[in-house]
Parts: C-alpha cells; structure tokens; sequence
C-alpha cells in the first residue's frame, strides 16, 4: 500500500514537472498565453468543455486516479502553494502581468481542484456545509469570473477637451477603436491644495445625450457591463485647454465577479462567527 | 452651538475613560464579563454619536478629511474589538482596541490641522475606512497568532494550540474581508476587481499562506507529531512576515514607484 502510495507520488511529481517544463517551453517560444482567441463566445465552449471533464473526473473519483490525485491534500497544497508562488512573482515585476502560460496554467488547476473538492464537500448527510460551500464555491465564482470573462475585457482611454465630441478611443497598447457613442466634455472642475496636490476634481461629460458628473471613485454605468471613469485632468487649473482622461471599460463578467466576492464575505463573516471546528477536539487533547 | 471638532477633545477623554473601564473588566475576568460589554458598546455609541452630529454639522459624509477618516478608525477598530471579545472572550482584546482607538483620537486632538486637510481624490471613498481599519484589526490578531506560535515553537506544551487556531480563524476572516473590501473599491476607483498591483500580489502571497495555516489546523494529522506542528507555527511566522511584506515592506521594492496603491 505504501509503495503505491509512493509510486502515484512520484508520478504526480513528474507530471507537475512536465507541465511546468512545457508551459515554460510555450512562454519562451511563443510569448504570453493567447488571451484573445478565447473571446466570447470560445470562453464559453472552453468552460462547457471544462465542466464536462470535471463531471467525467468526478463521478469516476472512486476509481481513476486522475481523480483522486486532484482531490487529494497534495492537490490542495500545490494549488495554494501556486497562489502564493504567483503572487510572488508577479509581486516583484514592474509590470504585472498574469497572462504568462504559467499564472494560466496555475488559476486553471486551482479552479479544477477547487471545484471537484466542493462537489465532494458542499454537503454531508447532515445538511449543507454553509461556510465550506461560501467560502470555496464563492472563491470559484469570483476568480472564475476574472480568468474566463478576462479575455472579453476591454479597456479604453481617450482625452477630452472642451466641447469637443470625440468617439474615436484607444487600447492599452495604442489601437484606436470606433465607440458607438460619443462623449463631449461639458465642464470641469478642479480643486487643488496650495502645494499643488489635487483634493477634489470631477468632470461633466455629455454620453448618449446625457450629462453625468464623472468622479474618481464615482464611475458613469453606462451599459450592465461598462462603465466609464475619470483618469485625470489638466494638470493645472490654469492650463490653457482644460481637458480630461476618461477610461472606458467594458467587462461584461464583472457582476459575477461581485457576486463570488460577496459569497467570500459571507463565508468571511461565518468564518470569524463559527470559528475553528476542530476546537473541541483541541481542547479535548 | 453646533457640535463639531470644537467639543472633540470632552468627547474623546469620555470615550477613552469608558472604554478603559470596559478593558480593565475584561481583563480581570476569566468569563465573559457584561459590564465590559455594556461599558464598550456605551463607548461606542458616544464616538458613533459624536460622528452622526459632525455629519449633520458638515451636511456631508465625514469621509473627506484626515480627520474625519481617524474618526472612523477608532470607531470600527472599538467595533471590532467589541465583536472579537463578545465572541471569543480574549481578555486583552479590548485593551488592544481601546490603545489603538486612543492612538487616533489623541493624533486627531495634538494635530488639529488635518481636521481640514483634504484626502487626495483616489482616498475619498466609502470603502477607505472599512478596508483599513479592518485589515489594521486583522493585523493585531494575527501579531498574537505569531507571537504564541513562536512560544509554542519553544515549548512542548499544547496549552497554546487552542488560542493560536481561535486568533488565526479570527485574523484570516477580518484579513480576507480587508481584501475583498479593497477589491470592490478597486473596480471603482481603476476599473478592475484585482489588477496584480505589488500590494495585490502581495496580499495574496499573504492570504495564501495564512490559507495553508488554516488547511494544516484542519487537519489532525498536524498535531500528532512534533514536528508537524512546528510546520505549522512556521508557517504563521512566515505569513506574519508576508503580511509585514504586504502592509510596509512592499514600499522598499523597486516595484513601488509604479504602484497604483502609492499615495505620497
């Protein structure tokens, strides 16, 4: 029994190494992973198909070994130790970026295992495990929500000056796209300390015939997934064409996204209520 | 006469006196004791009050100020403590919020000036003070988590193991509220959940190691050998040192100037 125990370890581990070697491999050669190509509605056949396999995995958890290796404790300990892995190297670059093939590869186990351990845990004979479900399926949800709607995220900046409507915006890396809308600066104010800090600034913006005050931390909803935020203003009060950076961002999973972090909140808040289960047991030792 | 900053001071002294009376009963004992509760939530409803009047004084939300933000600390850091002894009965819990309420209130009395200093733009925000004081709270019950895994490092006792499980379920829960919390704020103030800011990264570096602690506490595998255990505090000492990493030490790396949480 320890032997075999031994043998599927060791067949874990030359699995993990593999993988890691190949999605280096992928990054040297063909640089960050694809996000693009996986836009709606692939996203969507790509999470089908995922499901499928998870279903396929689970209900075989009794037998296969695939199955048992990615509920196993050694799962969960390669998926929390490829969180923090993550973190630590995305933590020390300039410029984070979490599209490298192996933060993908890493979320994308983390969400598998996270998903077969709550199908296997959300529920026991006695009733449902609240704080357990929260807590995991809440963590599915909202990280869920950022990996698989990433690729139908679009961010947009444009400059406005005053009175003049503009619809032409452009993306991170400096494409200009045509808005079906346009947006006209109507007025803008700013307010600033004497030693020049800004305190308060806030735009009045014309969109779809409507004028919205535009305020940091403030944005303008303006469809169920866009909303439109104030960047920046003209430097100084006294500058010679006042004009502002407004950022428009289309993320259409954002409110699944809210709902995993309100569903870990909850599960937060049971977490410091009900407090550790297996207190009795310590206390008893 | 409109009650505003100038009976600030009358407020606070009150504020800190009832609020030390409810620490010192707390303290004293071993149960949960109700006077200290009462004298809390007493303590608490005054400085609440306190903040409703200067609302109404201001006619707006207190939140634009220096201040006004110092207000909210102490407040929800008495709140905290108030939830954390109601519910697990540290002794010194109180005590601790009590001192660390006081900090802010005596900083809002000796330094008059920032009662007008206006927060900049990205900081005028509802979330700026839950999130905060909040994770500030978390901070204190994770220090007591690493302090007695480091004792229990040294001592072949399990006394500790009850109240090093309780202290890291508590930190763990107000540290990942402190995130989340951050997150919502985040999707307003830059349009994005999580962005992999260095402070992101690290808070994540930091709840996912404070997540192996909790997994290891679960299991009873860990308490059955020494040297189990041992991985076990190692493990809350390396997290304390992630969330150093998170809260002051990330200002030190060069990735700093590029960060989106760079208020200076």
């Amino acid at each position: 029994m320890e032997c075999r125990k031994s043998q599927i370890f060791i067949i874990e581990l030359v699995i993990v190494i593999i993988t890691i070697a190949t999605t280096l491999l992928l990054q040297h050669f063909t640089g960050n992973f694809p996000l693009d190509i996986f836009a709606f509605p692939l996203n969507i056949v790509a999470i089908v198909l995922w499901l499928a396999a998870i279903y396929v995995i689970y209900n075989n958890r009794n037998s296969s070994l695939v199955a048992q290796s990615l509920l196993s404790m050694r799962a969960t300990w390669l998926s929390l130790g490829s969180m923090v892995a993550t973190g630590i190297y995305l933590g020390l670059q300039r410029e984070p970026d979490a599209t490298s093939w192996l933060v993908v590869v890493g979320i994308l186990f983390t969400l598998t295992h996270l998903m077969l351990v709550t199908l296997r845990g959300w529920r026991t004979p006695k009733g449902i495990r609240w704080r357990f479900t929260l807590l995991h399926a809440g963590l599915i949800v909202a990280l869920g929500a950022g990996f698989w709607g990433a690729p139908d995220r679009v961010q947009l900046r444009t400059a406005l000056t005053l009175e003049q409507p503009t619809d032409l915006a452009y993306h991170m890396d400096g494409i200009a796209t045509k808005l079906d809308h346009t947006l006209t600066l109507h007025d803008l104010t700013a307010e600033y300390n004497t030693n020049g800090t800004p305190t308060h600034f806030e735009a009045e913006v014309v969109i779809d015939n409507k004028t919205v005050t535009l305020r940091v931390n403030h944005p303008y909803n303006r469809t169920l997934g866009e909303k439109i935020y104030l960047v920046s203003v003209g430097d100084k009060p006294a500058s010679a064409t006042p004009y502002c950076i407004v950022e428009i961002v289309r993320e259409p999973w954002q409110w699944l996204s809210l709902v995993g972090i309100v569903m870990l909140l909850a599960g937060a808040v049971m977490l410091f209520v009900r407090g550790p289960r297996h207190q009795a047991n310590i206390e008893k030792k | 006469m409109e009650l505003g900053w100038n009976i600030f001071p009358w407020v606070a002294v009150v504020v800190f006196a009832i609020s030390l009376v409810a620490a010192v009963f707390a303290a004293m004992r071993r149960e949960r004791s109700t006077v200290a509760i009462a004298c809390s939530a007493t303590a608490i409803a005054l400085l609440l009050g306190f903040i409703i009047a200067l609302w109404t004084t201001l006619e707006r939300p207190p939140l634009r100020t220096m201040g006004e933000t110092r207000l909210w600390y102490s407040l929800f850091l008495l709140i905290a403590g108030l939830f954390t002894y109601a519910r697990w009965q540290f002794r010194w819990i109180l005590s601790f919020s009590t001192l660390l309420a006081t900090v802010f209130m005596v900083i809002n009395i000796l330094k008059p000036e920032i009662h007008d200093q206006t927060l900049m733009p990205a900081l005028q925000s509802v979330w700026f003070v839950p999130h905060v004081s909040v994770y500030m709270f978390s901070y204190a019950l994770l220090g007591c988590a690493t302090m007695l895994a480091i004792g229990a490092l040294y001592s072949r006792s399990d006394k500790l193991d009850s109240a090093i499980e309780r202290l890291l379920y508590g930190g763990l829960a107000f540290v990942t509220i402190g995130m989340l919390t951050g997150a919502i704020w985040a999707k307003d103030a830059w349009g994005a959940y999580w962005s992999w800011d260095a402070k992101e990264a690290w808070a994540a570096v930091t709840w996912g190691l404070y997540l192996v602690a909790i997994h290891l506490a679960l299991r009873p595998s860990t308490y059955s050998t020494t040297w189990r255990k041992r991985i076990y505090y190692a493990v809350i000492i390396v997290a304390f040192m992630a969330l150093q990493m998170c809260w002051w030490g990330v200002n030190y790396l060069p990735t700093a100037a590029s960060s989106v949480h760079a208020y200076n």
